[in-house]
């Protein structure tokens, strides 16, 4: 029986998982299972979301990890620009991005975003199913790249991550 | 309006809002007590929209953003659009807001605006400036409770 505090070893695959990728599963395990138990937020969607938007937390800026707009909890945040030419004048943006004091805390902000959120209400009938969470979250309106389901899909896919989900149980 | 179910808006009323997931959370302030009710916005008049024509009107139209209801404020100075997006405007959707905002910035001439996203229970707070620059920042508020409706009026 697999402990709920480790990384399941996926057992179909024969690449071999950087150490960085097993380091960051391990780290933030035991926070997605809290949070899943709290919010109901699957662990394979927490873990997933948050290594597509961070690269397995190798490129985050102020502990934005899952780059939520706006403050956090704690009022924290952190401003991005971009630029946008509108009638041949260059516009910038300056947006606010949530940031955290460590990685836990911003899985805590995660798990309590998305279901404050009445857009993404239907998703949480499925809790234990993390590929049609993530497909109702994204039709939802969680992102605008038409792709960005399938991206999830496939972290969740190649590195067991739903495995987690069913070693918990349903909620 | 959307209703609540009585232990929901029982909840609300005593300060915590349920989830989906079964926590619980300190409830947002309803619409009508948030800071753009509050200190940034006053003396709002609605718009009759069957008759309003204005530049925002297209860009809202051409990124598809259902438009319910215009206040001007402040002496007609600050517009506030009681809208419902079709993106989540705190998710991954940079690439469609961004140019949303900078586009209704020009179309407004440059002032600041708010728009109240009924879907996502938020307000976007633009603010530009006259040299390019636009900050970004958002509120959320509560649904109302079963009192009756919000006097900030999503209605």
């Amino acid at each position: 029986m697999h402990s709920k505090n480790h990384p399941i070893k996926p057992h179909h695959h024969t690449h071999i998982t950087p150490p960085y990728v097993t380091a960051f599963i391990a780290k933030l395990l035991p926070v997605a299972q809290s949070v899943k138990k709290t919010w109901g937020v699957p662990i394979a969607v927490l873990i997933a979301q948050d290594a597509l938007e961070s690269a397995w937390g190798q490129h985050v800026k102020g502990n934005a990890y899952f780059g939520i707009k706006g403050n956090s909890q704690s009022g924290g945040s952190i401003n991005f620009a971009t630029h946008e030419v509108v009638g041949g004048k260059t516009i910038t943006i300056h947006d606010s991005f949530r940031v955290y004091t460590s990685l836990q805390e911003a899985a805590e902000g995660y798990g309590e975003f998305v279901p404050s959120n009445p857009r993404y209400a239907a998703a949480f009938a499925y809790s234990d199913q993390p590929d049609r969470f993530v497909d109702i979250i994204v039709a939802a309106g969680y992102a605008t790249d038409p792709d960005y389901a399938h991206k999830l899909k496939s972290i969740i896919g190649a590195h067991g991550l739903a495995a987690y989900d069913k070693a918990a149980g349903p909620r | 309006m959307r209703a609540l179910p009585y232990r929901l808006a029982a909840a609300v009323s005593l300060g915590m809002l349920a989830m989906p997931g079964g926590a619980t959370a300190a409830a947002p302030p309803l619409l009508g007590q948030t800071p753009l009710y509050t200190r940034l916005a006053h003396d709002c008049r609605t718009v009759d929209l069957a008759h309003w024509t204005h530049p925002t009107r297209q860009v809202l139209a051409r990124h598809g953003v259902t438009l319910d209801k215009l206040q001007l404020c402040n002496d007609d100075r600050y517009p506030i659009y009681t809208v419902r997006f079709k993106f989540d405007p705190q998710g991954q959707t940079t690439d469609y807001f961004h140019p949303l905002y900078a586009k209704m910035a020009k179309a407004n001439g440059y002032w600041p605006f708010s728009f109240v996203d009924t879907t996502d229970d938020l307000i976007v707070d633009v603010r530009p400036d006259r040299r390019g620059n636009v900050d970004v920042d958002y509120e959320q508020f509560g649904p109302p409770g079963p009192a009756g409706a919000d006097p900030g009026g999503k209605s």
